[in-house]
């Protein structure tokens, strides 16, 4: 049982010529999490990854991994493996001998190869496919090998670059369950790049997320939803209205704002996004509203609007609504109970909100 | 700049080897001397000034210019028709027609050269520039596939379906569309199958008869010593010329790509 | 491959004509030449009684059986030496080389020039008062010409080496290309270093476009002409020049048919044994 944390990143920063692709980045994993790096295309997630695998030395700043200073390691000596985006399996050997490539170059026994090549494949649920071709194999096998290939090696961390971005959505979230499980199962810490948010909150212990080269905030996914640190992870994760505010006073847990169209509402401070700011961002989770044809008693305060739009997701429908006093349209979202759709585009109606679900987004910068 | 490494080093010294002959065939046609060998004795032009006064060589110029048009011309259509159907459509046999129309590449020249003597006397014909063309179509058919198998490789098919959606027909299509992207693929064909047959020996030495192509012209003249000068002199400008239209084919297919990307 | 529906028939008729030119041009020629290994010439004419005559005087006389030899071992000896020295560079360009369309260009031009030409310089550079001998004397390097640079095996090996560079490098730098730079990656990940990576994965990766490389400057060669008659000397002559004597001088067509189809079972013989011994040491490799 290590007493430091697996993986360590000291103000990080990698930059290409003139480009920054990385900049102050500082994170601390603790071993047997799992753990997400999610943010938009070209973020630096996956360049911030690949510093820890060692395909890339950064230009500032140290990288630690199980204390061990990795400056100048070359990505054939860390104690991680990696399974690539794009599965990288060797198209000339089968998937035995792919499997087995890492183990053939340590001079381990022959009889002990066959044996942990086997428990692998096990694990990854292709036991006995050791003799099959690597052309034929289905995506999803693909991804199960490379993730066998690179667990055989029992590395201290397991790093996995959008490792289910090629699947199809059926598969895609089947393989979610199945790696959660098995990273509880084995213990090894879990690095995963995503852009996928719903990936990144249903598999992380904790997710890091990251716009521009900066990790913008570090939490749980629960904390992440409720109250993000800005607008940007905000409206990144999950759907989010966003609105401006003024703050007319600022007392101990709670905020007095003034929202155009809604009047003055109590809130709740957001610890993730302190701020002085008069003027500021606030946000409303779509399913936290609601929407009813007469104004009813629920909720702090209640505007009246006319429906724009519904789009029906099965599970839940959606209504993006014009509001009075309001300057964009707000989208409230209710379960599919009784499968009916209650409102139709053109209908008038009210919606609510309860203080309570406004979150605090900071210092209004547009 | 940092210390160029062992391969680098290595691929300047293979240039080097292979730059060589090339590279003193222009460097001795300006000696004076009659003998290729160090020291040179002096420098002139004469040896070229010369050239254009001989006129078997300047009809052996004029052979090889009809041989290598007629045969780029011939090549590349049936190469473009061909390279179109192994990319785009299936049919039975694909692999097989792909692999024969690759086989000329393989076949070592006598071979052939031989085999297409006996064949075109056997029906009558006899060596003269008609049978050279045949022959040399034949080499350059494989050339002009390659190239236009991979001008329709980067091609994208839903460019043709789009102009379909939008009401043109084959034809139409095939001119406004695809001739135009594919255009460099076309030149560069033309450029290779020409020069493959411009510089080709073998098949023309027992093809052509009593109308000599330039390298047959060459191969006579070779075992003359005195003559030696003439010919470094002409071989430094057929050097110059294939290595002209080489640069030009490429600036053209640039051009055209940036013209499309 | 997107194939625009019920297009077979299309397909076919477009590949017709090249397929029928080349394969026309093939089998006829071939037909024909069969035939005339039948035949036999006599003093003036040809002789059309079906005979294995020409067969059995090839294959009696040792003259013929240590050409066919010897240029088959010239061809392979062309074809290693060509292949180890192309590999290198076809490496460099596919992996390390920026600027690939350059350097490719700029192993290209030289041979943008007639290849009797290139054989006629390398009959220059190597004679006794040639190039080389003269430079080096010059340079006060060697104080007497060298004899053993030209008119023998060592003069074809070097110029066929040379002919045949680029068709040595074109295919392997295609094949390098080819190779998904994250198999490397994983190879690296997985705890190789860069002579594991190249032996276990690289290598194996390219056999296909090393075999090409060997047959496109095997098969060629064994019946090439002038190399042989320029640079080749008494010691140098290979089968091509047996044959073109039949077809020239000899004037014994018939038998020159016999020894053109004799050459070509020989090297695709040689060439099919090549194909299936390398292609089984390739798939051997972990």
């Amino acid at each position: 049982m290590t007493a430091h944390p697996i993986i360590e990143l000291r103000d990080v920063d990698k930059r290409f010529g003139a480009f920054t692709a990385v900049s102050g980045l500082s994170l601390t994993l603790e071993p047997g999490e799992f753990f997400s790096l999610l943010g938009p295309s070209g973020c630096g997630k996956t360049t911030a990854l690949r510093m820890i695998a060692g395909f890339q030395e950064p230009s500032d700043g140290t990288i630690l991994i199980d204390g061990q200073d990795m400056t100048g390691i070359p990505a054939n000596r860390r104690p991680t493996n990696m399974v690539f985006q794009s599965y990288a399996i060797f198209p000339h050997l089968n998937v035995g001998d792919n499997v087995a490539y890492g183990l053939r170059s340590g001079g381990i026994a022959k009889g002990e190869i066959a044996g942990r090549v086997s428990d692998a494949l096990g694990m990854v649920e292709l036991g006995g496919l050791e003799k099959r071709g690597a052309g034929e194999l289905s995506g999803g096998q693909r991804q199960r090998v490379a993730l066998a290939r690179a667990l055989v090696m029992r590395p201290k961390v397991l790093l996995l670059d959008e490792p289910l971005s090629a699947l199809d959505k059926r598969l895609r979230e089947q393989m979610q369950f199945e790696l959660r499980d098995l990273q509880q199962n084995l213990g090894i810490t879990f690095v995963m790049v995503t852009h996928d948010q719903y990936e990144a909150m249903t598999m992380s212990d904790r997710i890091g997320v990251m716009f521009a080269g900066k990790l913008a905030q570090v939490d749980t996914p629960e904390q992440l939803y409720a109250r993000p640190c800005n607008r940007d992870v905000a409206e990144f994760i999950g759907g989010m209205n966003v609105l401006p505010a003024s703050v007319s006073a600022r007392e101990g847990e709670g905020l007095d704002v003034e929202m155009p169209g809604f009047g003055r509402l109590g809130i709740a401070r957001n610890p993730n996004a302190l701020s002085t700011a008069t003027d500021i961002l606030v946000g409303i989770r779509p399913e936290q509203i609601e929407i009813a044809a007469d104004r009813s008693e629920w909720g702090d305060v209640a505007v009246q609007g006319r429906v724009e739009h519904v789009a029906f997701y099965g599970e839940t429908i959606h209504y993006r609504v014009a509001m009075q006093g309001v300057d964009r349209p707000m989208t409230a979202s209710v379960p599919n109970h009784f499968h009916t759709v209650d409102h139709r585009p053109g209908d008038s109606v009210w919606l609510a909100i309860e203080g309570a679900s406004v979150i605090d987004l900071g210092k209004n910068d547009t | 700049m940092t210390r160029p490494s062992g391969l680098a080093i290595y691929t300047i010294l293979y240039l080097a080897f292979l730059y060589l002959p090339v590279l003193l065939l222009p460097l001795f046609s300006f000696n004076s001397g009659t003998i290729a060998a160090f020291p040179i004795k002096g420098w002139t032009l004469d040896w070229y000034r010369q050239l254009g006064s001989q006129q078997t060589l300047l009809d052996a110029l004029g052979n090889s210019l009809i041989v290598g048009a007629v045969t780029a011309f011939a090549a590349t259509g049936m190469g473009l028709f061909a390279a179109r159907a192994y990319v785009r459509y299936r049919f039975p046999g694909r692999a097989a027609s792909e692999g024969l129309v690759m086989l000329p590449l393989v076949v070592p020249g006598i071979i052939v050269a031989s085999s297409m003597l006996v064949l075109f006397i056997s029906i009558g014909l006899k060596p003269s520039l008609t049978t050279v063309i045949l022959g040399h179509t034949f080499l350059a058919v494989p050339f002009s596939v390659a190239i236009l198998k991979s001008a329709f490789d980067g091609f994208d098919v839903s460019l043709e379906e789009a102009s379909y959606d939008l009401g043109e027909n084959a034809f139409g299509t095939f001119r406004r569309v695809t001739l135009p992207i594919v255009a460099p693929g076309i030149v560069a064909s033309l450029l290779v199958t020409f020069t493959v047959s411009f510089d080709e020996f073998v098949l023309a030495f027992f093809l052509s008869g009593s109308e000599p192509t330039l390298p047959v012209y060459i191969w006579s003249q070779i075992r003359f010593p005195a003559k030696l000068p003439n010919t470094l002199a002409l071989g430094s400008v057929l050097l110059l010329v294939s290595v002209l239209l080489l640069v030009v084919a490429e600036i053209f297919r640039r051009r055209s790509a940036r013209g499309l990307a | 491959m997107a194939a625009l529906s019920g297009d077979t028939s299309r397909g076919m008729a477009l590949a017709a004509p090249a397929t029928v030119y080349v394969g026309l041009l093939v089998a006829v020629p071939l037909a024909i030449l069969v035939a005339y290994s039948l035949w036999t010439q006599t003093y003036v004419d040809v002789d059309r009684t079906v005979t294995l005559a020409n067969y059995q005087e090839a294959f009696t006389d040792p003259l013929v059986r240590y050409l066919l030899i010897r240029s088959i071992l010239i061809a392979g000896a062309v074809t290693l030496v060509t292949v180890a020295l192309a590999y290198p560079i076809a490496y460099f360009i596919a992996l390390k080389a920026r600027r690939k369309t350059l350097w490719l260009l700029l192993i290209t031009i030289p041979f943008w020039s007639s290849y009797l030409l290139r054989v006629f310089a390398w009959k220059l550079i190597l004679g006794f008062n040639g190039v080389m001998n003269s430079a080096l004397l010059w340079a006060g390097m060697i104080e007497e010409p060298l004899s053993f640079l030209l008119y023998n095996e060592f003069a074809v090996v070097l110029t066929l080496a040379h002919a045949w560079a680029p068709f040595a490098i074109l295919p392997i730098y295609v094949s390098l290309q080819k190779i998904d730079p994250s198999l490397l990656e994983a190879a690296t990940d997985l705890g190789s270093g860069p002579w594991e990576r190249f032996f276990r994965v690289t290598l194996p990766l390219t056999v296909p476009g090393v075999i090409a490389a060997c047959l496109v400057i095997f098969i060629p060669t064994v019946g090439d002409y002038v190399t042989p008659s320029l640079v080749g000397g008494s010691d140098g002559k290979m089968i091509a020049n047996l044959i073109q004597v039949q077809f020239g001088a000899a004037n014994n067509w018939p038998l020159g048919a016999t020894l053109s189809l004799l050459a070509m079972l020989a090297v695709g013989f040689v060439a099919m044994v090549f194909v299936l011994s390398v292609g089984s040491a390739g798939r051997r490799i972990r």
